[in-house]
C-alpha cells in the first residue's frame, strides 16, 4: 500500500511542479537606470523639517513617495527596541510657497500590525522601515517578535486611507525566518520590478539583494558577504543596467566603509572589502546622479557620528569630495536616507541629536553643482 | 502562511502538548481525544490572545512537516501501523539539516536555501524524497514532500519550499527522540 502511495505522491508531484514551471515569472537581470537630471534652476537648499520626539527616541527616518507628495516615516518610543516603539510619519504637501508638514503621529503601532499580519501574531517592536515601491501604499518594515534585533523579520505593509490594512513577512531565512532587516530604498530593475537589499545580522552577517516577484513574495536572494568583516546595510546603486556598487556598514568596528559590486545585474555580488572612507559603523545613504557621479550622505569620521557630510564621487565611487558639512558636534546624526522627489528635487533625512529627533533638507542638483 | 491555515496547525500543535500532558494522568486514547478539544478549542477561543499569538510569531512559518508528523503520530496511538525512524536515519537527517541552517548563518559560504525559492531544483528535491520514501519505506516522508510542495505551488504560506517542509524546532526534537532511545 505505501509503495503504490508513494508512486501516486510522486505523479502528483510531477503535476505541480509542472504547474509550477509554468506559472514562473523569469527574471530580469539588469538594473533600470533612473533619468538624468540637469540643473536648470538656481541652486536651492532647505531644511524642511526638524522635529524632536517629546520624550524618548525618534531614529531611522524613510521616505515614502505618494505622487506629488511625500512622507517620512521612522520608529518612535522610550528607546529603541523597546516594547513601545512605533512608526511615525509626517505627510508633505506641496503648496505655492513650498512643501509644507503635517502634524506627525505614529502610523503604524505594533498591536495594529499584529493585528493585519497574516496569520494573525505578535509584535514586541518595530524598526527601520523603506518604501514598497513594488506596491501602492506599501512599506517594508523591521519587526521583531521575540528578543532584539537579531531576532528580527522583514515585513510586507500595506497601508490605505483607513490606515494599516495587511501585512505578512517576507520568507528570507530557514532559521525561524529570523535576522532579517531592511534600511535602504529598493532598486529599480529593468523588467519593472524592484529589489530590496536587506542584511542577515546574526552570526557572521551578510547584505542580501533580494528580488521580488508580482505578487512581492520574495523569488531569490543572493548573499553580499564579508571576509574579516561583518557586512550589513547595503546601499546599492546601480551604476549601469548590469553594474551597480553596494556600500556597506561593518557591523564590526573595523573604522572603514564597506564596497561590494556586481557586473551581472545583483546575481552575484564580490566580496565585501574595505575602503578609504572612514566610517563610525554607521549606515550610508547614497543616489546616482547620472555618468558614473554618485551622491552621499555618510559619517565620515571613524572615531564618531556626529559628523554627517555629504560627498560626491565623479568615478563611480572610487574617490570622494565632501561638499558639505550638514552636523557636527550636535549629537549622533546618523542613519541618512536620500531620495529623489517629484520635480527633481534631492530629500535628505537622517536622525539627530543621538536619536532623539528626525530633520530633512531639500535641495536641488543646482545645488550640489555649485558645492 | 495564511490564517486558516495556521490555526488549524496550531490546533494541532496545541492538542499534541496538551494529549502528552493528558497522557500522564488518563489512558492512551482518553488523553488523545482530550489533546484533540482542547487544542481546537484553545484555538477557536484564544486565538487572538497574546499567548497564541506569540507562539504563531515565534513558529510562523510553521510549514507541514511538525503537524503531519504529530497526525502520524496520533494514528499511531489509535492502533494503525507506521514504520518508526531509525536512529541512523535520525542522525541522517540531523547531518543534511543542521549544515543547510548553519549555512543560512553565513557560516558556510553556500545559500542552500535559495534553491528553495526555483521550481526546477524544487520538482527535483521532492522526487528525490519520493525515492527516498520508497527505500527505507517511510511514505510519510513523500507524504510531507508533496503536500508541502502543493502549498508552496499554490503561494499558500512561504514562498520558499524548505520553509514548508522543514523546521527549525526538528533539530531540539530530533535530539530528544534521539537521546531517549539512548536512555530507554
Amino acid at each position: 500500500m505505501g509503495t503504490y502511495l508513494i508512486i501516486l505522491l510522486a505523479v502528483l508531484s510531477v503535476g505541480l511542479s509542472a504547474f509550477a514551471l509554468w506559472q514562473r515569472e523569469r527574471l530580469n537581470w539588469r538594473f533600470k537606470m533612473p533619468q538624468a537630471v540637469t540643473a536648470t534652476d538656481s541652486p536651492q537648499f532647505e531644511r524642511i523639517f526638524d522635529y524632536m520626539a517629546p520624550t524618548g527616541q525618534a531614529h531611522s527616518p524613510a521616505i515614502l513617495l505618494d505622487h506629488d507628495e511625500f512622507y517620512i516615516t521612522w520608529f518612535e518610543g522610550s528607546q529603541e527596541a523597546q516594547a513601545d516603539v512605533d512608526i511615525h510619519a509626517v505627510r508633505f504637501t506641496q503648496t505655492g510657497a513650498g512643501w509644507r508638514a503635517g502634524t506627525p503621529g505614529p502610523i503604524v503601532t505594533r498591536r495594529a500590525l499584529g493585528d493585519v499580519f497574516e496569520p494573525e501574531q505578535l509584535v514586541v517592536t518595530l524598526g527601520n522601515t523603506v518604501e514598497n515601491e513594488n506596491a501602492t501604499g506599501g512599506m517594508f518594515a523591521t519587526v521583531v517578535s521575540v528578543g532584539g534585533w537579531a531576532m528580527a523579520s522583514v515585513a510586507d505593509l500595506r497601508l490605505g486611507q483607513g490606515g494599516l490594512m495587511w501585512a505578512r513577512k517576507l520568507n528570507l531565512s530557514p532559521f525561524l525566518n529570523r535576522s532579517f532587516l531592511v534600511k535602504s530604498p529598493m532598486v529599480a530593475m529593468a523588467d519593472d520590478t524592484y529589489a530590496l537589499p536587506a542584511y542577515f545580522e546574526m552570526g557572521a552577517t551578510y547584505g542580501a539583494f533580494v528580488r521580488l516577484d508580482s505578487d512581492g513574495r520574495v523569488c531569490d536572494a543572493r548573499r553580499m558577504a564579508g571576509v574579516g568583516n561583518k557586512p550589513i546595510q547595503p546601499m546599492v546603486v546601480p551604476l549601469s543596467d548590469t553594474r551597480a556598487v553596494a556600500f556597506l556598514r561593518d557591523f564590526d568596528p573595523s573604522g572603514r566603509l564597506l564596497v561590494s559590486h556586481t557586473e551581472n545585474g545583483g546575481k552575484s555580488w564580490s566580496a565585501a572589502l574595505s575602503t578609504d572612507i572612514a566610517n563610525p559603523s554607521a549606515p550610508v545613504a547614497a543616489l546616482a546622479l547620472g555618468d558614473g557621479r554618485i551622491l552621499m550622505a555618510m559619517n565620515d569620521d571613524a572615531a564618531g557620528a556626529d559628523r554627517l557630510r555629504l560627498a560626491i564621487s565623479g568615478d563611480e565611487g572610487h574617490s570622494w569630495q565632501v561638499i558639505s558639512t550638514l552636523e557636527q558636534d550636535d549629537g549622533d546624526a546618523r542613519y541618512p536616507m536620500l531620495r529623489r522627489v517629484s520635480g527633481g528635487d534631492i530629500l535628505l533625512t537622517y536622525s539627530h541629536a543621538t536619536k532623539r529627533g528626525i530633520r530633512a533638507c531639500l535641495f536641488n542638483q543646482a545645488w550640489v553643482e555649485a558645492q | 502562511m495564511n490564517e486558516r491555515v495556521t490555526s488549524v496547525f496550531l490546533a494541532i500543535l496545541l492538542g499534541w502538548v496538551i494529549w502528552g500532558i493528558a497522557s500522564l494522568m488518563l489512558p492512551g486514547i482518553a488523553a488523545l481525544i482530550v489533546g484533540i478539544v482542547a487544542g481546537g478549542l484553545l484555538v477557536r477561543f484564544l486565538r487572538h490572545s497574546i499567548a497564541l499569538r506569540g507562539i504563531v510569531a515565534v513558529l510562523d512559518p510553521m510549514g507541514v512537516v511538525l503537524p503531519i508528523l504529530i497526525l502520524r503520530q496520533a494514528f499511531g496511538a489509535i492502533g494503525l501501523p507506521f514504520q518508526p525512524f531509525g536512529a541512523a536515519e535520525l542522525l541522517g537527517f540531523l547531518a543534511l539539516y543542521i549544515p543547510f541552517l548553519a549555512a543560512s548563518f553565513g557560516v558556510l559560504p553556500i545559500d542552500f536555501y535559495r534553491v528553495g525559492y526555483r521550481p526546477l531544483p524544487v520538482a527535483l528535491i521532492v522526487l528525490a524524497l519520493c525515492l527516498c520514501a520508497a527505500l527505507t519505506g517511510h511514505w510519510i516522508i513523500a507524504l510531507i514532500a508533496v503536500v508541502g510542495q502543493a502549498l508552496w505551488v499554490f503561494k499558500i504560506g512561504s514562498s520558499n519550499y524548505f520553509d514548508h517542509v522543514l523546521h527549525a524546532t526538528l533539530v531540539p526534537l530530533t535530539i530528544v527522540v534521539l537521546m531517549a532511545r539512548m536512555l530507554g
